[in-house]
């Protein structure tokens, strides 16, 4: 289970990142295709915030598996 | 030949499928359009040719294995020649990648210290970032194009190999023939490249077999976005945006080059993991290993 956390965290900042795809092919309008047009636009400040956003999600993701490991496992618990 | 044939023996009945069908891929992208009677590039007669199915032959009479596009240019042909821009791009990437993350995990691996902290410490920063959002960047801030892809596939890509080599460099160090080598006055720089270093390369190569499946996925999906091989040239990826209006009229424009991405990344998965089983005695590259690695 513990491992499960560590590898959920590591995917879904991917997964976040996968919406690029997603949201081209089926033309949501999201944080993807913020992104993408940005680029295509050459407007580097929105492709600036949109990679911050997206460094966000995996130092979130990250945080709270940290957080969730102890929980989870006993061993961890009371350590730095 | 003979290190061919122990190779070849090595493998497992899947690994062997496997590398035939890279071979065969492979081969077809170098003959098919040399061979080719129409230029996959040129836009014909229009009417005649557009969109013809599959296994069928168009008005005016030629045939077309794999049908034709909404341009009438024949899809088989199509799709080698963009299979040799496929797969050199994957092919290309992942080597400079490994040669690249070589360089970086044997230096910080040799030297230790604030070398190897700094060195580890950029690999992570890079590992932590999605590939892609990596990609999505470099490409937006240069120009689109071959080598804009493959520069961008091996600065992303090196930091598995770097890290393999450096554990394999670190745990090397410290064994009985590096200081027999250094008592026989060989200097360091010589002692790594001729002792350590073909020691520590087995894990790294598998990982870059391992690569070529990532690197050409990663390929397709920029140029699929508009972001890598720009259109005249044909990649497997903007075929498929090719033919993404296109899914529900004539699939087989989309599904073609969809086709040849899943098996070249399956192909190239399937042979990496069995020549890892085959060193999985010596190498320390199990899922488990990565992942607590990683984290």
């Amino acid at each position: 289970m513990p491992s499960l956390v560590v590898l959920f965290a590591l995917t879904l900042p991917g997964v976040v990142a996968g919406s690029v795809f997603v949201e081209s092919v089926f033309a949501w309008p999201g944080l993807g295709r913020l992104t993408l047009s940005a680029i295509a636009a050459r407007d580097y400040p929105v492709v600036l915030g949109a990679g911050l956003c997206y460094a966000a999600a995996v130092i979130i993701a990250n945080l709270v598996a940290d957080l969730l490991l102890p929980l989870l496992d006993p061993r961890r618990r009371g350590r730095a | 030949m003979n290190a061919l044939r122990a190779f070849w023996k090595s493998l497992d009945r899947s690994g062997r499928a496997a590398l035939i069908a890279l071979i065969v891929l492979a081969i077809g992208a170098m003959l098919v359009p040399v061979l080719a009677s129409s230029d996959p590039l040129a836009i014909g007669d229009l009417m005649a040719r557009k969109l013809v199915p599959p296994f069928s032959r168009d008005d005016a009479g030629g045939f077309h294995l794999l049908g034709t596009d909404r341009f009438g240019r024949d899809l088989f042909v199509r799709m080698m020649l963009a299979g040799r821009i496929s797969l050199a791009v994957g092919v290309l990437g992942s080597l400079l990648a490994a040669g690249l993350g070589t360089g970086i995990g044997a230096l910080a691996g040799w030297s230790g210290g604030i070398v190897d902290r700094i060195a580890m410490a950029a690999a992570d920063t890079v590992l932590a970032v999605p590939r892609l959002v990596l990609l999505l960047v470099c490409a937006a801030l240069w120009q689109p194009g071959t080598t804009t892809v493959v520069i961008v596939l091996a600065a992303t890509g090196w930091m598995g190999v770097a890290r393999l080599i450096r554990a394999e460099v670190a745990g090397a160090r410290v064994l009985p023939y590096v200081d027999a080598a250094s008592a026989l006055g060989v200097s360091p720089a010589r002692t790594l490249w001729r002792h350590v270093l073909p020691n520590a390369l087995g894990p790294a190569v598998v990982a870059t077999t391992l690569g070529i499946g990532s690197a050409v996925m990663l390929e397709s999906g920029l140029s699929f976005l508009g972001l890598g091989i720009q259109p005249p040239a044909p990649s497997w990826g903007n075929m498929i945006a090719g033919g993404r209006e296109l899914i529900v009229s004539a699939p087989w424009v989309s599904l073609a080059p969809g086709l040849a991405v899943i098996v070249t990344v399956v192909s190239a998965t399937i042979l990496g993991d069995s020549w890892r089983d085959r060193l999985t005695t010596t190498t320390s590259t199990t899922p488990a290993r990565i992942l607590s690695e990683r984290a």
